[in-house]
């Protein structure tokens, strides 16, 4: 401090007016005026470039915009992070495309169509499974303690096949968990990791357009070609899927059961799970693949009582990279708002601590994340492998898409009304003058479990991942729902999504400047933040600092 | 403490902001196997200006190439001699190619001509400052002129420290100064310092900047045997007209001899860029300009040497480039400008001919450059207690490397065998010196901290006879970037010196880059 104020003798006058002036800039003031827009737009341009190929995972691109943010974190002075004292925590991936096979076992055995009735893949990481077992209906397939809900109660689904229905009893009942509104326990994933801890050998998710929000198709889609996954270590699960809901029915009438029935019963209170009668032989022989990519971890090292804990400030940094045919003629997806943008706003916080000089209390972590478009894999296998313990991070706060539409009178973002991360982030935007808007919409399409924070959320690390405010300055209201609306509909997860001559940093800045605030904020808290009581992260985040 | 701070020069303070861990990762970044080398026009060197470019525009650099970007294209043609032929008159046994001689065109790719009564003019040199001129009384427009190859006295000429009066390059645009239609070198095993063989060379891929249509429009060499037969018909034979070539009174001699000469050529069209970034002056002198400069460019991919294929190029030059980027880096963080502008450029294309530098120097516009100072393969080896650079009396740049050295406690350590190598003409800071603007370039100095006196000298062979131009010129474990750091101190601290002098550098009276005495040149 003593250094610092000899140092403002030899500034020029301007900044010498009043001592007094000069000492109410906070160190929170101090680090919000160092973000710097040239920073974040030099940046984008370079990742978003041609010459970054669209960032695949495990692409030559890929391990560019790798380097090249690990060569920023060097250059800015923070420690390596990642494996063996460098920037670099590798992500094991394994990519399996399935080739299976399901019938009805027994005397009366039938064949189901691959596709038409079903999609099923291994759980393992082996060239072929079989499993045969009985069936069970376990209704949503959902433990939760803080709704007084259990679909395994009094059941043994242990090597058994559990059929399920995604989303939750919400749907059919307003006052049940948060209605419309999509917990995790509504989210196809929570179901897989529900029936492996129960000790099932298998699971068939029951396919409605209603309640998957998205049609059959989607499924055929999304889950007959090739799969991108961590390579982690077996549960008892050997096979999962999908059914389609025509084909459940006559499977659930063979065993002289009304699924039509029975789902309306899963959605009421007491249901109890209902073995079948009837077993399903499953086979699935897989093409497998294995390759690394990196997660990059650079980190500004706290001090005092709390610096081995950490907040973690962090942003995917892979996109899809080259893809055919072309669209246009162009066949590289640059990414640059997906997410060139976030990795960017990832690199100019870490330049505004290091220029500020701002020291934090609990760590800094910075993080860009790998494989997020391949289903958030880079910041799961952090989650499960973390450089620091689980039990140390404090807060997470993402980057996905940040906003470079132009200057707004408000922000967003997903998870503020989960646990008191919220409120530091609200304080934040209070010192930016921004009000920070409830995305309604988000809720219920689930955005809270598709970004990388969420991967932290699961394991009970408070986390939320920032969002572009809707009001525009100087714009028409509904303005910036327009631009939203075309960015999905045109460029988002296609060539298109480039570096734009109207795109602006001003907006960016405006979220940047909050984000390091919140992170700040975070840092030098007496208490790390908490979930809040309704959360359905609340159970998890006890359990990782006991 | 109050005193120390008052004592504390902007040169201080600029010094202090330069960032060993940032001259690392731009180093690492840049000779990594995924920049491929950075070869022109590949997309390892694209992406090296790229991510140069990249750091400019972070820094808040002006963006000083084309068109509101930091990329400044720069027009390359290259040629390939596919076919050449010689017939000289009275003589009627044929001429060999590539044996007996070696034609080239810059200017065409196709032409057959016949020319009488060549002229002889000597080396070809004029050299006010040490009182020579061969062209004296010469009339040589529109004829074809035949000159020795080298310089006729090294004690004179000193071709080791000053402009190489005996290259190739010299005596075509001396030449064309003359206004001559063509020329060709005889080439003599006791001026030439390269054996005849090497000149097939010119036949094979040539690269220039791509400039105004020359009056030189056909180039070659001729072995000695064949100058020989050339001139036999003459009063006097090549002997003897050697040796008033090596006098100043040297008049030059019309020959009576008809030549015949045609040439092939195969003709490309390409570029490579330049990243150019700009701090603008803050006062009247900031239409002026200091450059600082490193190639960015290396060999690329190349036939593999143990199972390496990749020319990485960590010394030659991501180290020069790194240094580039850290004093822009430094200027930058220590909030410090000056009153003339400060141009930060990382050539493309030196390793073909000190290309980018030339398309750099022949496009200035607005900004005079005033001064340059070069970084061209840079210390990576730790703390030394000098540094080099080589012909420092050339021009007031010597002084001012001087006073920052101090600055920095280095002594300046000019090492003969650097100035032997020809350190001084074989990178980008000879085509400013070319053009009349005064550059240095800075070296690795000898004395290393908690090293052997010898130990300096020892790196530097390894440097230059086993990894220079080798797939093994790669980042090693064992590189340190505090002799990088303390090089990039006294670059920040001579470049601030310079742009902020009353006067802008000049030229030793006695240096042959004097352009008071270059008749032809500004």
């Amino acid at each position: 401090m003593r250094k610092l104020r000899g140092f403002a003798l030899i500034l020029p006058a301007t900044l010498l007016v009043s001592p007094l002036a000069a000492q109410t800039v906070t160190p929170a003031t101090r680090l919000a005026r160092a973000v710097d827009s040239t920073v974040m737009r030099a940046h984008i341009d370079f990742l978003a470039s041609d010459a970054l190929e669209g960032r695949g995972t495990g692409t030559r691109g890929g391990d560019l915009a790798a380097k090249y943010i690990a060569s920023q974190f060097q250059r800015l002075g923070l420690q390596p992070a990642g494996d063996s004292g460098t920037y670099n925590h590798q992500v094991p991936i394994i990519a399996l495309t399935p080739d299976p096979t399901l019938a009805v076992a027994g005397p009366d055995s039938a064949k189901l169509a691959y596709r038409d009735d079903y999609v099923l893949w291994s759980m393992r990481n082996e060239p072929s499974v079989t499993v045969q077992a009985p069936l069970v209906f376990v209704g949503y397939g959902i433990v939760a303690p803080e709704y007084l809900w259990n679909d395994y109660a009094n059941v043994d689904v242990k090597d058994k096949i559990v059929v399920c229905l995604v989303n939750t009893p919400g749907l059919q009942d307003s006052t049940l968990f948060k209605g419309k509104i999509l917990t995790y326990y509504g989210r196809w994933t929570y179901k897989i990791e529900e029936a492996a801890r129960q000790g099932a050998a298998g699971i068939l998710m029951v396919h409605t357009t209603e309640s998957a929000t998205y049609g059959w198709s989607t499924v055929t889609g999304s889950w007959t070609g090739q799969q991108v996954r961590l390579e982690t270590p077996a549960t008892s699960l050997v096979v999962a899927g999908w059914i389609r809901d025509s084909s459940a029915r006559g499977l659930f009438k063979r065993a002289g059961a009304d699924l039509d029935q029975l789902m309306a019963q899963a959605a009421k209170r007491g249901f109890h799970a209902v073995p079948l009668n009837l077993q399903l032989a499953a086979t699935v022989n897989s093409t497998i693949l294995r390759s690394t990519a990196p997660n990059v971890v650079g980190l500004i090292p706290g001090s005092g009582p709390h610096a081995k804990e950490a907040v973690i400030i962090g942003g995917h940094y892979d996109h899809l990279g080259i893809r055919v045919p072309p669209v246009n003629g162009d066949s590289i997806y640059n990414g640059a708002l997906d997410n060139a943008s976030g990795t960017a706003a990832v690199l100019a916080a870490a330049e505004a601590f290091v220029r500020s000089g701002v020291k934090p209390a609990r760590s800094i972590v910075f993080i860009a994340f790998t494989a997020e478009e391949s289903g958030l894999l880079g910041s799961q296998a952090y989650a499960e492998r973390p450089s620091i313990p689980l039990k140390d991070i404090a807060a997470v706060l993402n980057m996905d898409v940040m906003n470079l539409f132009g200057r707004t009178t408000d922000i967003a973002a997903l998870g503020v009304d989960q646990s008191t991360l919220g409120q530091l982030f609200t304080r934040a935007a209070k010192d930016e003058g921004l009000a920070v808007t409830i995305n309604q919409d988000a809720l219920i399409r689930g955005s809270f479990f598709r970004s990388d924070h969420f991967s932290f959320a699961k394991v009970g690390v408070p986390a939320l991942s920032l969002e572009s405010g809707i009001t525009f300055v100087g714009k028409p209201k509904g303005w910036g729902d327009t631009q939203i609306k075309e960015y999905t509909d045109q460029r988002y997860h296609q060539p298109g999504d480039e570096m734009l001559p109207w795109y602006s940093m001003v907006g960016a800045v405006q979220q940047l400047r909050v984000i390091v605030r919140a992170a700040l904020a975070a840092s030098t808290a007496a208490a790390a933040p908490t979930w809040s009581p309704t959360s359905e992260f609340r159970a998890a985040g006890e359990a990782r600092v006991k | 403490m109050g005193t120390s701070l008052a004592a504390q020069t902007p040169g201080d303070r600029v010094a202090r902001a330069v960032s060993e861990q940032a001259i690392r990762a731009h180093v690492e970044f840049l000779a990594d196997d995924a920049l491929e080398g950075r070869a022109p026009a590949t997309r390892g060197g694209e992406l090296a200006a790229r991510y140069i470019a990249a750091q400019f525009q972070r820094l808040g650099l002006k963006p000083g190439g084309d068109s509101g970007s930091f990329l400044q294209r720069v027009p390359l043609v290259s040629r390939t001699s596919t076919g050449i032929g010689l017939e000289v008159s009275g003589d009627t046994a044929s001429f060999r190619p590539i044996t007996d001689y070696v034609l080239w065109s810059e200017t065409a790719d196709s032409m057959s001509e016949v020319v009488d009564s060549p002229v002889f003019v000597g080396f070809g040199i004029v050299a006010p400052v040490y009182g020579w001129d061969d062209y004296k009384g010469a009339q040589v427009r529109g004829r074809l002129v035949i000159a020795l190859a080298g310089d006729p006295d090294s004690t004179i000429f000193d071709r080791h420290t000053g402009m190489p009066y005996g290259g190739w390059r010299y005596k075509v645009d001396e030449a064309m100064r003359h206004g001559a239609s063509g020329i060709l070198l005889i080439h003599t095993t006791r001026f030439t310092p390269f054996a005849w063989g090497n000149t097939i060379g010119f036949a094979h891929e040539l690269t220039a900047i791509e400039k105004p249509i020359p009056s030189v429009r056909i180039e070659g060499w001729l072995s000695e045997a064949a100058a020989q037969r050339i001139i036999a018909g003459q009063a006097r034979n090549l002997d003897s007209l050697i040796a008033t070539a090596t006098h100043r009174e040297f008049r030059s001699v019309p020959l009576s001899v008809r030549l015949g000469l045609r040439v092939a050529t195969r003709i490309r069209r390409w570029e490579t860029q330049n990243v150019v970034g700009l701090l603008p002056g803050t006062g009247p002198l900031a239409k002026q300009a200091v450059v600082i400069g490193a190639h960015y460019d290396h060999l690329g991919i190349r036939e593999p040497v143990d199972g390496d294929s990749i020319y990485n190029g960590a010394e030659d030059n991501a180290s020069g480039t790194a240094c580039v980027l850290a004093a822009a880096e430094a200027f930058r963080w220590s909030g410090t400008t000056a009153n003339r502008s400060i141009f930060f450029v990382a050539f493309g294309a030196e390793e073909r001919g000190l290309l980018g530098s030339q398309g750099f120097v022949a496009r200035q516009r607005g900004r005079t450059v005033v001064g340059m100072v070069n970084m061209d393969v840079m210390n990576l080896w730790g703390r030394s207690r000098d540094i080099g650079t080589v012909a420092p009396d050339h021009s007031t740049l010597g002084a001012a490397l001087d006073r920052a050295a101090k600055a920095e406690s280095l002594k300046v350590n000019v090492d003969p065998d650097d100035v032997r190598r020809g350190r001084l003409f074989r990178s980008d800071n000879f085509s400013f010196m070319q053009v009349g603007i005064p550059a240095i370039r800075l070296l690795s100095g000898l004395d290393y901290e908690g090293r052997p006196p010898e130990w300096g000298r020892e790196q530097k062979e390894a440097m230059w006879e086993t990894r220079y131009h080798t797939p093994s010129d790669d980042v090693k474990l064992w590189y340190t970037m505090d002799g990088t750091a303390q090089q990039v101190r006294v670059l920040v601290r001579m470049t601030l010196d310079i742009a902020n002098a009353p006067n802008p550098p000049r030229w030793a009276p006695d240096s042959p880059f004097n352009p008071q005495g270059r008749p032809g040149k500004r």
